[in-house]
């Protein structure tokens, strides 16, 4: 103990007036824990808010969802019987017009008891049943401001959605439960119940999602309710959400993007780890004599590795306590920009998100520190006796090996332990590992190929080279430290183009201009026969729709069998499906064969190959699904996979024709019309068949855009802090070097060297690094975005040679620049102040 | 007919600022050097000898006065036309050696050539190692090598372009007797081969008893206008 507390005493009072040479240490240490702690708060955070507000989000403790039609009178009435409170909720996307002008929006009709958890906030602030009780046979709406915006009206002013006429009587402000969805595609409306059955929009089989929210009496469960219900109408069709896993899919879409975050924390961490052993490296260069003072009065070389332990580790704990006060603030200071689209919790602490980030900040210091730091155990005391300094052997003992690589191997452990998804965790622990060897091996290529070339003609070129591999050059954590930062950032920008490629490079071919949602069985063939008389109009795709349960494989009842993560969805939630006697086009069979156009046979089905593989079913198989509470079994008669992203009208379930033609539907429709044509067309769609939907496919795929652009510049902003700590640990080392660069310009100087010969040499020295970097992180990352987009998204890959060169040389040149001006103030120095006698 | 003085130094002071406040560190210096001359500067530690010699390269700007070397005023020159300045008319040895580390010991004496753009500059290199019997020793880095060598390709380095003015402060200084002995030979030696101009720094009697002139400077400026080397010799 006591030598504990003097190696402690001995550390800080050592560390006075060296403080500076901890500057990088600190700040890649501090950035790294920065980053981790801050996503990890920031998950938990968000997590607190959908716990905290997950009544209000759901809606109620319970939610029963019906798509296409109400809930019958029993299940209203069961409901009403068992519960505290109801709450019943339709939802549609729909065409609002006024002034000539539409726009589609997500209409929204509650009841009077809506909400029954939360506050809605509206401008005027008044009682909502006021602002939407119908005035003179007119309804009232309380509309978001997109509104106003897209039909160029205001509060008072009057729109058309379906038959009926509404009136706007207030601006929408916040809604409790306003889905966490982020793709909407439209400014919200909000309308009482009585006025959508006005529109007259609610047709059987049409695109309504009826949810009835309820409140239960305290202390009574909600499993056990939803089980009760369950029994009650065991052929329902409805789904069920309940608060314990009403886990919006915001939250899994948070989880993921977090999850990839950390990694990019990680790898952040990871440079930070060499800008911490490049500042151990020159702190100790820097106390050589120190040390060898300390062995010389008697110092044994186990204290002298506790002392300077000691000072890595007070430095290692200021640098780690800074990223956790920056982490933890990271909730409260996004709240604000993210209040829209996720709920997050106040100011509060999650200590084990702060506490994972900092045992990762204090593990890598420790582990980066190690190396420098056994050479202090090989410092003698007669080093004080040379002349010459001679290099201390710098590689490790077999145990100091060991101990590194088991270090080495917790914080890799730690990483995947932790990590949302293991596979790709496990991944880029090897990734990074293997990352690390590479641009090290480089590094050392470089400095024997710099030591083996012949003299260079120029001295300016001969210093730039020299530089490469004297001893003591930080070349090799300088050059990986900056590879490592900018293959993130490859990987990040190629990742992002395969993802805006795929889904650009749908659209001026294959991708429809409208889609028409909720046509009428009735008025299918007017709508036909409308549409292809459209000016500029060149595809038309019309289908049935209806939507159902998947109910049992086999006899087996889907929500029993273990299915794969992929086709998990599946007892969630409806699907749609429907019946055609030709194969979609953007399919492509997989198993069985498609059935003959005129089939007039017993109901068979084409189902799609992820979900039947999800399943286990196959060709032959009996499947049944329940259709508005009736049970229709048919036959797997093929598998498709589908290529959801061509934007074509697809489903997972395909029935031949013959068993629903006289079931409920509705009929959705895709067109393809010239560009410049899909308002008019639009128009004359909207003006023909009131109760139909067009959403320009263009508007959709902003909305798409948007949402993605915003994932895109949180990866980039964090892909960025990679590249910052490269950036740091170079100008570290460059920092770190200082004395030596000092010197060497200042001699140089007095034998004639002008600041442009200098300032050559550094070119070379931090070109070769900067390009040796960018170059090989041009390859592996590219490599490593295609693992990614393989694994991730399963598109197809496309290299842009011109973006990474792009990416790589700006870079590089960033890199050279900061070393540059780094050296930048020897240049200036005045050498009569360096050469006097010591 | 009067030749100008190589070096001509008016009234030059140099105060340089310290946290105790401004030091002056020359106080009004006037010299005259002819062409060819060797001169000794002698005085105690601190009395502004080195900081003497590093305004005549221009590595030190004077607060006031003027400096002439062969015919140029330093003070019209920027800090790169010095440099181009010093690689054609000076060289210098220090009493520290000066070596470029990571240059081996012949790459260190072409140098100045190689900034000034020369030819051959290696081959010169050779020859001025030659000549200062370090032959063997061209491939050595400067940690490779005693301090006498070290210092031996100093001089080697400082003569290679030919300057017109030998600038050496405390060549010997660092050196054991017989290593300085050695090392002052061949500075005389090389001086009067290649004529050029020296002024010279040294505590060491013998060393500034070979120059032509000894002056002595004390806090900043010349104590006595000549002092005779007789004289110089005959002190303790």
């Amino acid at each position: 103990m006591r030598a504990l507390l003097f190696a402690g005493t001995l550390a800080v009072r050592d560390l006075r007036g060296s403080l500076a040479r901890f500057r990088v240490f600190l700040l890649c240490l501090g950035l790294g824990v920065a980053v981790i702690a801050g996503v990890g708060s920031l998950r938990s955070a968000i997590e607190a808010g959908i716990r905290d507000q997950g009544g209000a989000l759901l809606g109620g403790d319970v939610a029963v969802r019906s798509h296409g039609h109400d809930l019958d009178q029993a299940t209203r009435d069961w409901l009403r019987r068992n519960a505290a409170g109801v709450s019943a909720v339709a939802t549609f996307r729909g065409m609002a017009e006024a002034n000539g002008r539409q726009t589609l929006v997500e209409v929204k009709a509650v009841d009077a008891a809506y909400p029954l958890y939360g506050t809605l906030l509206a401008e005027p602030s008044r009682p909502l049943a006021d602002l939407l009780a119908p005035a003179n046979g007119v309804g009232g709406a309380v509309v978001e401001a997109g509104v106003f915006a897209r039909l160029g009206i205001g509060i008072g002013d009057r729109l058309r959605i379906g038959d009926a006429t509404i009136v706007i009587t207030a601006l929408l402000k916040a809604e409790p439960d306003r889905a966490t969805n982020p793709f909407v595609l439209g400014p919200r409306v909000l309308i009482a119940w009585d006025t959508l059955l006005a529109t007259g929009l609610v047709q059987p089989g049409s695109q309504v999602m009826f949810v009835y929210r309820a409140r239960l009496d305290d202390g009574v469960a909600a499993g056990p309710w939803l089980s009760a219900l369950q029994a009650a109408f065991p052929q329902a069709t409805w789904e069920t959400t309940q608060l314990a896993d009403a886990r919006p899919g915001v939250q899994r879409f948070v989880d993921r993007l977090g999850f990839f975050l950390e990694l990019v924390g990680l790898t952040a961490l990871l440079i930070g780890g060499i800008g911490v052993g490049v500042s151990v490296s020159g702190h100790l260069d820097a106390k050589l004599r120190t040390i060898a003072i300390l062995r010389s009065v008697g110092a044994t070389a186990g204290q002298v590795f506790g002392l300077c332990l000691a000072q890595v580790g007070l430095v290692a704990a200021v640098g780690t306590a800074a990223g956790l006060i920056i982490g933890a603030l990271t909730p409260a200071t996004v709240a604000g920009l993210l209040a829209e689209a996720v709920p997050v919790a106040g100011a509060t602490l999650y200590p084990l998100a702060l506490l994972r980030a900092a045992a990762f900040g204090l593990l890598t210091a420790l582990l980066f520190a190690l190396w420098p730091l056994f050479r202090v155990r090989r410092v003698p005391g007669a080093l004080l006796f040379r002349d010459l300094v001679v290099p201390v052997a710098a590689a490790p003992t077999a145990t100091e090996a060991l101990l590194l690589v088991a270090l080495g191997g917790l914080v890799a452990a730690f990483a995947v332990v932790g990590a949302v998804n293991r596979p790709i965790a496990i991944w880029f622990v090897v990734g990074a590992a293997g990352a690390l060897f590479i641009f090290a091996g480089a590094a050392r290529l470089l400095q024997r190929a710099a030591r083996l070339l012949p003299p260079l003609p120029r001295p300016d070129l001969r210093l730039g080279v020299a530089n490469l591999h004297r001893p003591g050059a930080p070349t090799v954590p300088v050059l990986t430290a900056l590879g490592v930062g900018l293959t993130v950032l490859v990987t990040v920008f190629q990742v992002e183009h395969n993802l805006t490629r795929h889904l650009e490079s749908q659209l001026p071919t294959a991708a429809p201009s409208l889609y028409v949602l909720d046509i009428q069985a009735a008025q299918a063939d007017d709508f036909d026969a409308l549409a292809l008389t459209l000016p500029g109009v060149e595809d038309l795709v019309r289908v049935p729709i209806l939507r159902g349960r998947l109910h049992t494989a086999n006899g087996v009842p889907i929500q029993t069998i273990d299915a794969s993560p992929q086709a998990e969805w599946v007892k969630r939630r409806e699907v749609a499906f429907s019946y055609l006697a030709r194969m979609p086009l953007d399919a492509e069979l997989r198993a069985g064969r498609w059935w003959p156009i005129d089939y007039a046979g017993p109901p068979i089905v084409s189902l799609d190959a992820r979900v039947a593989e999800g399943f286990g079913i196959k060709v032959g198989d009996r499947i049944s699904l329940l259709l508005m509470g009736r049970e229709i079994a048919a036959e797997v008669a093929n598998l498709r996979r589908i290529e959801w992203g061509s934007f074509g009208l697809n489903f997972v379930v395909i029935f031949a024709p013959g068993a629903l033609e006289a079931a409920p539907q509705t009929h959705v429709a895709s067109l393809r019309v010239a560009a410049g044509t899909e308002d008019a067309a639009s128009a004359a769609i909207t003006a023909a068949f009131p109760s139909a939907s067009v959403i320009p496919v263009r508007e959709a795929l902003d909305t798409v855009r948007q949402v993605l652009g915003r994932v895109i510049n949180a990866v980039r902003a964090s892909a960025a802090v990679t590249l910052v700590s490269g950036l740091m640990v170079l100008i570290g080392a460059v920092a770190a070097g200082h004395q030596r660069r000092l010197y060497d310009a200042v001699v140089l100087k007095v034998l004639g060297a002008t600041r442009g010969d200098l300032a050559r040499a550094y070119v070379v020295e931090f070109g070769l690094i900067g390009s040796i970097a960018a170059a090989l992180a041009g390859v592996i990352g590219t490599l490593a975005a295609r693992g990614l987009v393989a694994q991730v998204s399963g598109v197809g890959w496309d290299l842009e040679p011109a973006r990474i060169l792009v990416t790589v040389a700006t870079a590089a040149g960033v890199a050279i620049a900061a070393g540059f001006l780094g050296a930048w103030r020897v240049l200036g120095e005045r050498p009569a102040a360096h050469l006097r006698h010591p | 007919m009067t030749t100008e003085p190589l070096v001509q130094l008016d009234d030059v002071r140099l105060t340089l600022a310290s946290r105790a406040g401004p030091v002056n560190i020359l106080q009004g210096v006037t010299l005259r050097v002819a062409g060819g001359e060797s001169l000794a500067i002698v005085g105690p530690s601190g009395s502004g000898k080195s900081t003497l010699l590093a305004t005549i390269a221009g590595l030190e700007r004077p607060t006031s006065g003027r400096i002439r070397v062969a015919g140029t005023d330093l003070a019209a020159l920027s800090e790169d036309a010095l440099a181009i300045f010093r690689r054609r008319t000076i060289g210098i040895v220090f009493q520290a050696f000066h070596l470029v580390p990571t240059m081996t010991a012949e790459e260190n004496v072409a140098l100045p050539l190689e900034f000034a753009g020369a030819t051959g500059a290696l081959a010169v290199a050779r020859e001025a190692l030659d000549s200062v019997g370090l032959a063997a020793r061209r491939q050595h880095f400067p940690g490779q090598l005693s301090g006498g060598e070290q210092q031996r390709v100093a001089i080697a380095r400082a003569f290679v372009a030919r300057p017109a003015l030998l600038l050496a402060d405390e060549p010997t200084g660092n050196l054991d007797h017989a290593n300085g002995l050695m090392v002052a030979d061949l500075l005389f030696a090389l001086r009067r081969a290649h004529g050029t101009t020296l002024v010279l720094i040294s505590h060491n009697e013998d060393l500034a008893g070979r120059c032509d002139r000894t002056l002595r400077l004390d806090d900043g400026r010349f104590v006595a206008a000549e002092v005779d080397v007789r004289v110089f010799r005959r002190k303790p």
